[in-house]
């Protein structure tokens, strides 16, 4: 061939290796693009500010009422340890006997369990009751919560905080939570900041309430323990103390967000019938007798996700190691098919402080509900793993419901009764129809989509109903 | 290019409506008791719609009303046929947890006024 061209030897060997080259050139080309993909992820990722972390703020379930610190005590072993693991991140110690006793039990409870933190030294006490820490700071901390959280700032007479909150509001706040968290964690490095709170200052399962209790409890130092009294209307606590919950996630303060959200949503306050809560027997108020082994109520109705699992997203390591310690085999869990734990090791999440899960999404298939060996009803576990909290609470559709026939309607079921209906809103005219609702006092059902132009040429959109 | 629009509707008052414009009232409307329910969220003619593309269009809509009122309704009216719909797009819709499909028995037809309103 060489002859053919009448090309010299050693240019035929550089074209030959030319075209090897070229040959070769995709390949290259696809390590390239790889290499700079990862040269990208992490420039952004060292160029975007360290997300802080998030901050845990829950309150001791409310369904076991007034007494919830002292149901962690009375738990025992891993038991306890975990349950004060998974469901308190951050407590606020507000009395020292309790402290004592706390310590105590954890120092028992570290033979226990060889992989604890939570030690002695692990504790350090809140200003509220901690003797080194200036008042100063306290007002510091204070300040903190208030800026972050977009509040007025405060003086000493306006203890009682009302948040100014909406609840689409929420989730931006939750970030400023963050913040809040990481100004903590920075003041107090290296320890476990334990925040209890308290039953008795939880006013209801509301995110901002949960923040004022925070506030309050920051800012009384002498009354160590601060009563609110109850709200009697049924309007400022929407929900009631005892009932049902679907699923309890643990982690961050995202999930006790959608958790509360998925308790609104099995709720319904106005009475409109959006969603209908199932009857279900509430659970008895009293905390059991001292000699009588602690059992979680409505075992069945929880669903206990691993640490960050709702949080932020899970690895398939992590879910592997998890699934691992549960002793389940992960090709059953992608089947599908209902692989429960042993009851030992159900409550039991082995889980690390401060662990950040690069967000890497489990593919659709793992139904993770089977995969922790509950029943649970979601539509995919891409909305369960979805960023966006609101999407989130997608997966909070009970089974039952989705398993209803659906009903149509087309004229009233109560007779003699007429039922206003209002398409295509909310337009301009919709807050003069509530006012003028108002005034009849009657409720009205608004269908409501999100972009809609009345009046758009009608060739297009011959008429709307 | 964008839309077109004749000389007539130019100075027309074009109404707008939906919870990307309004979503204060929607709040104001749910907090005050009343109901709020889907109906879809571009307003599309089912009978031309693909199960897939109700699908999108109503979890989307879905979000929205998650993202503002923290729940969404249970209820649904189809837009132009009410409660006529297909078992399809019912199943479609039961998954997304609507299991009520409203129609109506009595229509004000005020769609009629607005288009007499056009032509003045």
């Amino acid at each position: 061939m060489r002859q053919c061209v009448g090309m010299p030897r050693r240019e035929f060997e550089w074209l030959v290796v030319a075209a090897l080259l070229l040959g070769l050139l995709p390949y290259l080309e696809v390590e390239c693009r790889q290499l700079r993909r990862i040269w990208r992820h992490r420039v952004e990722e060292y160029s975007q500010p360290r997300l802080p972390r998030p901050v845990e703020v829950i309150d001791l379930d409310p369904s076991f009422g007034d007494e919830g610190f002292d149901v962690v005590t009375s738990m025992k072993g891993n038991d306890a340890l975990q349950f004060l693991r998974t469901h308190v991140k951050i407590f606020v110690v507000v009395m020292e006997a309790r402290v004592e006793q706390m310590k105590k039990q954890f120092r028992e409870r570290h033979e226990i369990n060889p992989w604890s933190t939570l030690v002695e030294e692990d504790f350090i006490l809140l200003p509220a009751v901690h003797p080194e820490v200036p008042p100063s700071d306290l007002v510091d901390i204070v300040n903190t919560i208030l800026v972050t959280a977009n509040i007025h700032p405060v003086t000493s007479t306006n203890y009682n905080l009302k948040l100014p909150f909406k609840k689409r509001d929420c989730y931006a706040h939750i970030s400023h939570a963050y913040a809040l968290q990481r100004y903590i964690e920075e003041t107090f490095e290296g320890k476990e900041f334990l925040v209890v709170l308290e039953d008795d200052v939880i006013l209801h399962n509301s995110f901002e309430s949960r923040l004022a209790a925070i506030v309050q409890l920051l800012m009384q130092p002498t009354t160590r323990i601060h009563r609110v009294p109850q709200p009697q209307s049924s309007e400022t606590s929407p929900l009631p103390t005892t009932h049902s919950i679907d699923c309890v996630s643990l982690g961050y303060a995202f999930d006790s967000k959608v958790v509360n959200l998925a308790r609104e949503v099995r709720y319904d306050p106005k009475g409109t019938g959006l969603r209908l809560a199932p009857q279900v027997t509430p659970p008895p108020q009293r905390s059991p007798r001292p000699g009588q082994e602690h059992k979680l109520r409505n075992t069945e109705n929880y669903i206990f996700l691993p640490w960050g699992a709702m949080g932020y997203l899970i690895t398939r390591e992590w879910a592997w190691k998890s699934l691992k310690w549960f002793g389940m085999d992960i090709d059953d869990c992608l089947k599908g098919s209902n692989v429960a734990p042993s009851p030992e090791r159900r409550l039991f999440y082995p889980c690390q402080r401060h662990l950040v899960i690069p967000p890497i999404v489990l593919e659709d298939s793992v139904r993770f509900g089977s995969l922790m060996g509950h029943n649970v009803s979601y539509l995919s576990s891409s909305r369960l793993f979805a960023k966006d909290v609101s999407e989130r609470a997608d997966f909070y559709i009970p089974i039952a419901e989705l398993k209803k026939p659906t009903r149509f309607f087309s004229r009233c079921v109560v007779p003699g009764v007429l039922a206003l209906t209002f398409d295509d809103g909310p337009t301009e005219f919709t807050s003069y129809i509530l006012q003028m609702l108002k005034i009849v006092q009657a409720k009205a059902t608004f269908f409501t989509g999100t972009r809609l132009f009345i009046n758009y040429p009608m060739a297009q959109m011959p008429f709307f109903v | 290019m964008g839309n077109y629009f004749p000389e007539g509707y130019q100075t027309q008052n074009l109404s707008r409506g939906g919870l990307d414009f309004y979503p204060e009232v929607l709040l104001e409307a749910y907090n005050s008791g009343h109901q709020v329910a889907h109906h879809t969220s571009a307003h599309l003619r089912l009978s031309n719609t693909t199960s897939e593309a109700l699908q999108k269009d109503t979890a989307m809509l879905k979000k929205t009303f998650n993202s503002l009122l923290g729940t969404s309704p249970t209820y649904f009216r189809a837009p132009y046929v009410g409660h006529q719909i297909s078992q399809e797009h019912a199943s479609v819709l039961a998954a997304l947890g609507i299991q009520n499909i409203i129609g109506w028995s009595v229509s004000t037809e005020d769609w009629k006024e607005a288009r007499a309103q056009l032509h003045v």
